[in-house]
Parts: structure tokens; sequence; C-alpha cells
């Protein structure tokens, strides 16, 4: 590396290492994002209706005893008639009550009261509908002279293991998956998109600044541009490494398998990739805007594309290797993103991984070699906006 | 050898010539002034000095070759589009630049030690840029100019935005670096400080050099005699006196441009026997009012 644009990029590093913003974003940001799943998680659980009543009508005399034995949710309490439950229930004394009907063994049919209405994915009241159905299939089937293992298997029928065959022919089970590999191409994507920002601001700063001229009597434009991408790419790389040493924390505490060394490796690549096409993108930005207000419509507009991926997240996660995604995974701006999740939820074709990868660097030398040019050109611009005639020909050069 | 040697430089943005078959040369130990109106071409010519920009055409050399790494860290320059990084600490400022300019970490420590002393602002290392007034700004742009000792020094417009005091301050810099032997090129409005400071002056307009030359081959080239002259009483006509160019009058003042070698006390003679007179003032062009004629009128 040339001395000068080390010394650029060793400045770069230290100055934005301090800022309030990375620091925020490194710690607070996935601690929020963490506790944001983990919180309702825990409500949850705790969530409790213990002291609560609920108020049983059994109808049927059979089911009420079965009911207080396996349904812990709430207390059971027994009542004789449905026009006293209603009654307790407009005083409050129970917190819902279900009427049983005779002919519940045989049909099936309940009704639930109450006056808060019950989510059915409540737990509360999953809990209620698997032991009532039991009740009816454990009935139905007795009365047929069926054994009693036989019921208990047509009760949990079918178990099922998740196993993943990697490359290599390995089998490997694969429990309830880790949401934060989920979370992992989100996170390398912020980290990208953080130091191209910081980067653009950079830029934006000199030219407001005009420190610009100051610094090009002693560096050239492309030292200058060069320095900066390198001390940021630097800072998005240490942040990355205190977020992976965090997912690995948190993974090995709660014994779930971590994305293998490989694929890792591969996400990296993608990463530094990424980061090296998009911030030539944001010195585009830079060199053609002339306020921070400017960059900021300008980059958002770029954000909104780079975003386009993560809202195919669900699609990307039943089917990472469908033909539209695989094609989607070839465009330059979308690779990063598409192929960091693609490998790490399938096991993405060898031939996919060496194109995209070879698309991507030849988009990134080209878009380094654009914003080489229009950066030389447009740092030196103040308060006038380019047009875009003006732009094709800085390019042109 | 010559500092700089500018030789048919030609450069144009988008067919507009900014400037055109400029050429110039300036030795050591000497202060030019690169005079001309807005948009003349003097920012453009200094970039290109400054390898900022390249010329479409033409050579330049600085120290007697291209200009190259080297050659630039020789060079200390204040642009006329010039700012420090607000939220930067002043020591580190002038570090960071003067590692750029090639000095090790303990040399630009030092350095920036030496010119914060010397400008007075030694207790104001660790305030940030936007903490300091502007005055102390432009000083920190100086030392940012001047930390690695550079040879030659380029100021476009340093006068600018600067109040009296300071203005005296950058004077007085001037002044001292060229008796320590370094050459000074500035380029200025301001008239009257060029004709103060400087030995040499270059005056530019529409990107074509007019005047090339020291100040005294200048006035005595372009400037013009005037005499003014009041009578106790109002005269009129002077036409039959062959010595004088044009006549401006004012109330009982009379202001007479004189043709070239025209005698002062032979005019002197010819008036007194037109009238009393109460006041007789030799006066010669000022650099400002060249400046103006060969602007508007040409050479």
């Amino acid at each position: 590396m040339a001395s000068k644009t080390k010394i650029v990029a060793v400045t770069e590093f230290i100055t934005n290492i301090k800022r309030k913003e990375f620091i925020i974003l490194t710690f607070l940001l996935p601690l929020i994002l963490f506790m944001s799943m983990v919180i309702p998680l825990l409500f949850m659980q705790t969530v409790s209706h213990e002291r609560e009543i609920l108020g049983v009508v059994d109808e049927t005399g059979a089911v009420l005893p079965i009911l207080k034995e396996r349904y812990h949710d709430y207390n059971i309490g027994e009542i004789k008639t449905a026009v006293e439950a209603r009654q307790l229930l407009e005083n409050d004394s129970i917190s819902g009550y279900i009427v049983i009907p005779k002919d519940f063994l045989k049909i099936g049919r309940a009704s639930y009261y109450s006056k808060i209405q019950l989510s059915s994915l409540s737990p509360a009241n999953i809990n209620l509908e698997r032991i009532l159905s039991d009740i009816v299939i454990e009935n139905l089937l007795l009365d047929k002279g069926i054994p009693k293992e036989t019921i208990d298997k047509v009760k949990n029928p079918i178990e099922m293991e998740r196993i993943t065959v990697t490359k290599k022919g390995e089998e490997i089970e694969t429990p309830f998956a880790f949401f934060g590999n989920y979370l992992l191409p989100l996170f390398l994507f912020m980290s990208i998109m953080n130091a191209g920002g910081y980067l653009l601001n950079g830029i934006i700063e000199e030219k407001e600044n005009k420190v610009v001229e100051v610094l090009l009597s002693t560096i050239s434009s492309n030292e200058l541009l060069s320095g900066k991408i390198l001390g940021l790419g630097g800072l998005g790389i240490v942040q990355v490494g205190i977020w992976m040493i965090g997912i690995i924390a948190v993974t090995s505490l709660l014994k779930i398998p971590l994305v293998s060394l490989e694929k890792g490796v591969l996400m990296m690549i993608y990463f530094v990739l990424g980061y090296l096409f998009y911030s030539s993108i944001f010195a585009m930005i830079g060199s053609i805007s002339t306020s921070t207000r400017d960059s900021q419509q300008i980059s958002a507009i770029v954000s909104f594309f780079v975003f386009i991926p993560l809202l195919l997240f669900l699609g990307i996660v039943q089917n990472p290797n469908m033909n539209f995604i695989r094609v989607l995974g070839m465009i330059p701006p979308f690779i990063p993103t598409i192929m960091m999740m693609r490998v790490l939820l399938s096991e993405v074709p060898f031939i996919d991984i060496i194109i995209s990868i070879l698309i991507l660097s030849v988009a990134l030398v080209a878009a380094a070699k654009i914003a080489s040019k229009m950066f030389k050109i447009g740092i030196l611009m103040y308060g006038k906006k380019p047009s875009f005639n003006e732009v094709l020909r800085w390019i042109r050069g | 050898m010559k500092v700089i040697e500018i030789n048919n430089i030609t450069k144009k943005y988008n067919g507009r010539v900014a400037v055109n078959n400029f050429s110039l040369a300036a030795e050591s130990g000497k202060i030019y002034g690169f005079l001309g109106p807005n948009g003349a071409g003097k920012t453009t010519t200094i970039r290109m000095i400054m390898g900022i920009i390249a010329p479409d055409s033409g050579t330049i050399k600085v120290f007697g070759e291209k200009l190259s790494e080297e050659s630039k860290k020789r060079i200390g320059y204040i642009p006329e589009e010039r700012g420090l990084y607000k939220k930067y600490k002043v020591s580190d400022i002038l570090i960071y630049f003067a590692k750029l300019k090639g000095l090790s970490s303990e040399e630009a420590r030092k350095n920036s030690d030496l010119w914060l002393d010397k400008v007075g602002l030694k207790n104001r290392a660790n305030s940030r840029i936007e903490e300091l007034s502007k005055g102390m700004q432009q000083n920190i742009q100086l030392i940012v100019a001047l930390i690695n000792n550079p040879d030659l020094i380029i100021l476009d417009e340093p006068f600018v935005g600067l109040d009296p005091i300071n203005t005296r301050n950058m004077k007085e810099i001037i002044y001292s670096l060229k008796e320590s032997g370094k050459t000074i090129i500035f380029s200025t409005h301001q008239m009257n400080e060029a004709e103060r400071l400087c030995d040499h002056i270059f005056l530019i307009d529409k990107g074509t050099k007019l005047i090339d030359g020291t100040i005294g081959d200048v006035k005595k080239k372009y400037s013009k005699n005037f005499v003014s002259v009041e009578f106790q009483n109002r005269m009129l006509n002077f036409d039959d006196i062959d010595m004088i160019e044009n006549v401006y009058y004012d109330g009982n003042k009379v202001e007479m441009e004189l043709r070239k070698d025209s005698n002062y006390n032979e005019l002197l003679e010819t008036l007194m026997k037109r009238g009393n007179i109460t006041k007789y003032e030799i006066s010669e062009s000022s650099l400002e009012s060249i400046f103006v004629e060969v602007v508007t009128n040409g050479v």
C-alpha cells in the first residue's frame, strides 16, 4: 500500500471507530434486535392464567375430570349450568367458560365464552384445543375397541428428523436453526451500508468544509479514495468481527450449531466484494452531490434497491435454489445479499458461486474505475450539481 | 534555476478557454503577485501548477522538472476554496497533513508544536477546529501549508476574509518567508497589497497574460502622469498646451493627464502664467488604475 494511502486509511479508521454512531450501531443495535426477539418469547412464557378460573359446564360428565388432570393453563372451575356460568362471567368471577354439550364426545363441538377475544395462537388455547381433541379421539377409538397403544400413536403419528446432506455426503442433524444465523446476512449488509455511509459523509464533509483542495495538493485523488475505502473497510471488518464473536458466544452458550467454516469464509468473500462494490457506488454519489441533503436523497434510492433482496427473504428461506432467485443472485447489486442468504440456507451449486463471484468482481472493477474518474473531477465541484451529460463526459474522461 | 517555469499552457472547459497560451517564470527569493479580475484564470493556473488539474497543452516545470511527488513536498499551498475538518483537533489535523507531506510522526509532532507556538496557538492544540475563531482557523490553514518548510509557497487569495490585524500578520509572514529565501506567489484582487508586497506581477485577463514585469517596470511602462492643480478662480480650456493629454474639471480643481516625458516644472511655469495657483500636486498611476485601465482598454 502506498504510504499516503496508508496514512489516509489509518486516519479514517481511527477517526471513525471513535464515532458515537459507530459504537452505538456496533454494540447496541444487535442487542436491540436480539432483545426484540427474546423479550416477546419470554413474555409469552410468563403470561400466566394460573390464578384465573376457566368455568367448565360439562354436560357429558366425562370431560371435566380429564381436563382437570391435563389442562394447567387455567384453574378449572366446575359450573352446573350455562346460565350460572354466564352470570359468573358477567360478575368477572371467572375469565371465561366452556360449554361441553352431551354429544361432544361424538360430534366434537364445544363453545367457549369470554369477554376478551381469545387468540387462537395463544398457548392456552392451543393446549385446550389439543386436549379436547385428544379426548374425542380417545373416546371414538376406544368405542371401536382399538388398543391404547394404537390410540397413543394416532395422537402423535409422526416424528420428523431434519437432516442436511452436505456436499461431502455427510449427514448433519439440523435441529431448529438459530435465528441469529438468519440475521447474519442482514448484519453483514448493515455493516456494508454503514461503512459506505461513512465514506459518503466523509466525501461530502470534505467538499462542504472545502478541505479537498488542500488534500489534493499533497495526495492524488486515487490515493485519497483508496485510503478512505480501505480504512472504512477495516472498520466494517472490525464491526463484523465484534458481531461474529457475539454470535459465536450466543450459539455456543445455547449449544446451537453455527454456520460451517466453509460457509463463513464464502460469506466473508461476498461481504468484502460487496463492500468494495457499494463503496464505489457511494463514492460516485459523493462525487456528484453538493450537500449532505443531496447525498441522502440519492443514497435513499440506492438503499431501496439494495434492500429488495431482503424483502424476498421468506421466499429464499423456502427455496434458496429456485431459478428466479438464482438469476437475481447474478445481478451485481443483488449478488452480495442474495448469495449470502443462499449460502447460509442451502448447498449452493459450485457453478453459481463461481459465476456470481466473477460477475461481482468484474462489476466491482468497472464501478471502481468509474468512481475514480467521477471522484477526480466531482470532488472539486462546489455548489453546483453536475448534469447527467456532464457526468457522462467525466466518465468518458 | 527557475523555481517555476510555465510554457504556453492552455486549458479549456467544455470548449471555453480558461487559460490561453500562458507562460511565466519565477525565481527564488522573490514575491510574485498574480493579478486579474474574477474568472480571469488565476485559480485554474494555480491548480495546474499544483497538479490538481492538467493543462490541455504546454508544459509546467517546478524546481526545474515536471511536477513529481518529491517536488510537491517542496510546495506549500493555500487554495482559494479552503477549509479544514471542523470536528478534528488542531494537532491531529497538523500531524495528518505533515505526514501526508512526507514527515515522520515525530517530525510532524515537533513541527506542529513549533508552529503553534509561533502563531500563539499552542494552548489550542487540543481544541476542535470549529471552536476556533476565523482568524485562528486561517492561521492553522497557513501552518498546514508551511509545516514541512517548503521552498515555494503558493497562496490563492490569501487576504480574502481577513480582518486588518490578520491581514497585517499575513503580510509579515509573507515578508519573513521571502527573507528566508522562499519564493512566494500569491493571487489577489487587492492591488494596494500587491503593490506594497510584490517584487514582480503577472496580470491575467480572460485567460491571457496582459502584463509581466517588476513593479518598477510596470509602473514605468503603464503609469500615466497626473497633475492635480487648484486655481484661485475657475479656469477653462488648456487645449493649447501640448504636454496635456486629457483634462478633467472639478470646480476650481483641474486633473491633468500628461503626455509621456512631459516636464512638470515646465508645465507649472506655463500654468502660472494663466492664473493664481493655490495647489500643484504630481501623482503617478496606482497599480489599481493600471489594472483597471489595462483590463478595460487592453494593453
